[in-house]
């Protein structure tokens, strides 16, 4: 087993709102190995894209840790100082953005801000900087690189961003990349292409890789391990494998009865998950397990404590009445 | 994914409005203060503002009359809180006829374009080009000075900046989904400008209002300064500052009382606005 | 008793550049379809390729710049009044994003009862309705009174349904009706609406980027690309046997030759509104040859009731 590169225990994130503390991300623990991809899934309010800025130390003004620990390399990354944190971010970790449309400047040409992590991290000069910013673009598989790198965020279609925005990513060779959404955005044909292009960089660079996704499909084609979130919790990880053909959760199961698949009726109805994702500013006060009330396997304990981890051969699950293994 | 969504359910925190006026309570308690002094001025005011009393002209400040009294021995308080019912009153008319007027036409030029929205705005253009003062001299030069030419000089000339505004952001409202899904269920152009635009309009139209009403008491003082608006002894604040003018250097009193009228209005309706900016953008970014 | 595009085009003005002729986007390109009483047209296609034009050509909406669009064998463009609230309370639209196609300063209640109130109801009649919608939809009846930003987006999809039932339309035309939505509620919203086509008979117009989904609820299916139609065919035999290049790389069967590079908006035709005169997706085709780039493929029928636009299909 390689040595994991990111790992996260126990992170619980607070929003605060108004005149509360909301806790948007609860007890949440994973890693993400050398070469590996980890996706993170789940629905709006699931806190997978907070867990994530919460790595990164990018949260929201109103947004803070208020447990937990993010070790990089040994090194807890909620503790290193505003400096060395941004000294990482853009060189050792890399982050994209949802919508690349507007994570570019508009008013800069597309070359210009691929380079610009060389010249803020490396102190190159822009003239220096723009051949390898060439050379990452055409490594992202774009062909016409000239005309991208003159062109501006406007011109371009939202998958040739994306394939900019990932070479921007790159530029520094981080070992820890995490994509937000990276395709959700995008269109059919052009989602394909960037779920390869994202396996291939990771191979050819043996990277560490966290893709949050609200799409459990997609996300299946490339990834190693997923994790699944809902209501602030992890609530299930393991294998992709695993999780596709012998998830134990509930809320897995369910997701993965109700999507469209080859061998359905024609217009036959579809197995759905009764009831509708919770709502954020009541989840936290949920002592249980937030899923309970749509899930058709709740007991009693469900209600008064959220369950704690089970695990076999890393596959883990947190559910007192999981699904039978298949 | 889950900081919006945080955001969409904290709108239904802002609109519980009890809670706002609790933590907001002092810009309401500044307009409630000055919408009680222009309706009912007898209440801080009890002198009659227009009781002359040549005995005790230019008086000085004093117990019985609190700011002193004017050249003809009126008492200055009573006729600076009159003052503001006219003032601050008729700026209040000016601004809302006029954001009425402007609302109305850019609401049309903007939901039906073409050679409507041309014929339009190219009037607006027109008024939008004319200097107050020039009309309101032309108007008080064909049918005399007083407190109507005052209202229709600055009316004329302030709506087209309300008309342009408006259809500015009906143009860009109009593009949004609900505006075409309102328009698929039957709905008519006008109560589309009605009940659905309208209502997102609002909170930029009152943050504008506001600061207008601030800036017509400057425009209707002044003009009423000048001799163009209202006309002696009525205690407008522009007329009252004429009169004193004369007396600048023997009673300081008699500039100073109204002008800090004057001031203090310019300052709330800026308060006031700026407030109502703040409001609108914590509520709907 | 239909729908019907008849060789709709739509080209809106990008820049007005007088005394030179304008320049001009194609929305729509020479579509033809039609929309039937009990049955499903799929519509699939990328960003940029005309889908939604063409739901708000057929809502009414948009006005065609040149082609017909015939509701019931009458062409809408020479409706009069009262035949314009005919349509209307005929042909309901079903919007992506249910927050924003409704307008969030009204009440749900407002929202639901809004198009009754065009239409003269009473408003005690109006509440009545609503609740009697309200149960259609499964939603619990004190929703009613609720604000939209204090339901789900799922919940919302809903009420935009209920209000779309309002008026017992014969014809809704759903343009990416589940991609807002989260993933664990889109089969509940995707099983109601195939619920009402059937107890309705409705005729529906299915737009979404979504295949899978396309394939579930549709009877015929059109793929477009570049505002055009590619291909046209029962749903059946599009997924058995995609002609069309496109549809195979849309299907995942074929790998385009190229990305397209620049920004989807970026079609411009010359200023008389004809398009060039090559296949619109010759430069990406895996299958493309010398003659698609000198003669434009016009949809031909390969077997009957399946055309497709493609010199070599």
């Amino acid at each position: 087993m390689t040595a994991s590169v990111c790992e996260v225990s126990d992170l619980t994130v607070a929003y605060h709102s108004g005149t509360e503390w909301l806790q948007a991300v609860r007890s949440v623990s994973f890693e993400v190995r050398r070469g590996e991809i980890l996706a993170v899934v789940g629905e709006t309010g699931s806190g997978k894209s907070t867990t994530a800025t919460a790595v990164i130390r990018m949260l929201p003004a109103n947004g803070r840790v208020t447990s937990g620990r993010v070790l990089f390399d040994g090194r807890d990354l909620l503790t290193l100082s505003v400096r060395d944190m941004r000294r990482l971010r853009g060189q050792e970790i890399a982050y994209v953005p949802q919508q690349p449309m507007s994570a570019f400047n508009p008013t800069m040409t597309i070359g210009r801000q691929v380079a610009e992590p060389l010249v803020i991290h490396r102190g190159m000069n822009e003239r220096k900087a723009a051949p390898q910013a060439a050379h990452r673009l055409k490594e992202m598989g774009i062909h016409d690189v000239p005309r991208v790198m003159h062109s501006y965020p406007h011109q371009l279609s939202g998958g040739m961003l994306q394939r900019a925005m990932i070479a921007t990513a790159m530029i520094c060779q981080p070992r820890l990349l995490i994509l937000d959404e990276p395709t959700s955005a995008l269109d059919v044909t052009i989602q394909r292409q960037i779920l390869s292009l994202i396996k291939q960089v990771q191979a050819d660079y043996q990277l560490a890789v966290i893709l949050i996704s609200h799409d459990l499909k997609v996300v299946s084609e490339v990834a190693d391990r997923i994790l699944v979130m809902y209501g602030g919790r992890g609530v299930e990880v393991g294998s992709t494998p695993d999780l596709m053909n012998a998830s134990r959760h509930p809320y897995t199961r369910g997701l993965l009865r109700s999507t469209m698949r080859a061998g359905l009726d024609h217009k036959s109805k579809l197995a759905s998950l009764a009831g509708y994702p919770p709502n954020p500013h009541e989840v936290d006060k949920e002592p249980g397990c937030p899923f309970r009330p749509r899930c058709p396997r709740a007991v009693a304990e469900c209600a008064e404590r959220f369950p704690p981890g089970a695990f076999e051969d890393g596959h883990g699950w947190a559910c007192y009445n999981p699904e039978p293994a298949s | 994914m889950a900081a919006p969504a945080l955001e969409v359910h904290a709108r239904a925190f802002q609109r519980a409005s009890i809670l706002d006026l609790a933590r907001h309570w002092w810009p309401v308690a500044l307009i409630a203060v000055w919408l009680l002094i222009v309706l009912v001025p007898g209440l801080l005011a009890p002198q009659d503002p227009l009781a002359v009393n040549t005995l005790n002209i230019l008086a000085p400040p004093s117990g019985e009359h609190l700011f002193g009294t004017d050249h003809a021995g009126r008492d200055l308080w009573a006729r600076c809180v009159w003052g503001v019912r006219y003032s601050l009153g008729i700026s209040i008319l000016i601004v809302v006829g006029a954001a009425a007027i402007g609302t109305v036409i850019g609401g049309v030029a903007g939901l039906f374009r073409g050679p409507v929205d041309a014929l339009l705005m190219r009037t607006t253009d027109v008024f939008l080009a004319f200097p107050y003062l020039i009309l309101a001299i032309a108007i008080a030069s064909a049918v005399g000075p007083g407190l109507t030419t005052v209202v229709v000089a600055l009316t004329a000339v302030w709506w087209p900046g309300y008309a342009r505004m408006v259809r500015g952001q009906v143009l860009a409202l109009k593009e949004l989904p609900f505006v075409e899904g309102a328009r698929a269920a039957g709905t008519s152009t006008l109560m589309i400008l009605f009940r659905h635009l309208l209502p997102h309009l609002l909170p930029q139209l009152s943050a504008r209002l506001s600061m207008d009403v601030g800036y017509a008491v400057l425009a209707m003082t002044g003009l009423s300064f000048l001799g163009l608006g209202a006309q002696p002894p009525t205690p407008e604040l522009g007329t009252i500052i004429a009169d004193a003018h004369s007396h600048l250097l023997s009673a300081w009193w008699y500039t100073t009382l109204p002008g800090l009228f004057v001031l203090a209005m310019v300052l709330s309706s800026m308060v006031v606005s700026d407030w109502l900016e703040a409001r609108n953008k914590s509520q709907f970014s | 008793m239909s729908l019907v595009a008849q060789e709709v085009s739509k080209h809106f003005v990008t820049a007005r550049r007088w005394p030179l002729p304008a320049e001009v986007t194609v929305g729509v390109d020479r579509v033809e379809c039609s929309v039937e009483p009990g049955l499903t047209l799929g519509v699939v296609g990328e960003s940029g390729s005309g889908k939604s034009t063409l739901a708000r050509l057929l809502l009414g909406l948009l006005e065609p710049t040149s082609g017909l669009i015939e509701f019931e064998g009458k062409p809408i463009g020479k409706f009069g009044r009262a035949q314009w609230r005919a349509f209307r309370r005929s042909v309901q639209p079903i919007f992506q994003d249910p927050r924003s196609a409704l307008n969030w300063r009204h009440s749900i209640q407002t929202i639901i009862t809004e198009p009754l109130g065009n239409f003269g109801l009473g408003a005690e009649e109006q509440k009545q309705k609503a609740l009697a919608l309200l149960e259609q939809v499964r939603l619990p009846t004190h929703v009613l009174k609720r604000q939209t930003s204090d339901v789900s987006g799922g919940q919302l999809q809903r009420v935009a349904i209920a209000r779309a039932l309002a008026l017992d339309p014969r014809y809704l035309i759903c343009d990416e009706p589940l991609s807002a939505l989260d993933v664990s509620v889109q089969a509940g919203v995707l099983n109601l609406l195939l619920e009402l086509q059937s107890s309705r008979r409705l005729a529906m117009m299915f737009i979404s980027h979504d295949l899978e989904v396309v394939r579930h609820v549709s009877d015929r299916v059109i793929v477009m690309y570049h505002g055009a139609v590619m291909e046209d065919a029962p749903a059946v035999d599009l997924y058995r046997q995609p002609r069309h290049p496109y549809t195979q790389v849309l299907m995942g069967r074929a790998s385009p030759l190229a990305e397209d590079a620049t920004a989807p908006t970026d079609i411009v035709a010359r200023a008389d509104g004809k398009l060039d005169s090559h296949c619109p997706f010759a430069d990406r085709c895996p299958m493309r040859q010398q003659r698609c780039f000198i003669e434009r493929p016009l949809l031909r029928e390969l077997v009957p009731r399946h055309s497709a636009a493609c010199h070599f299909a």
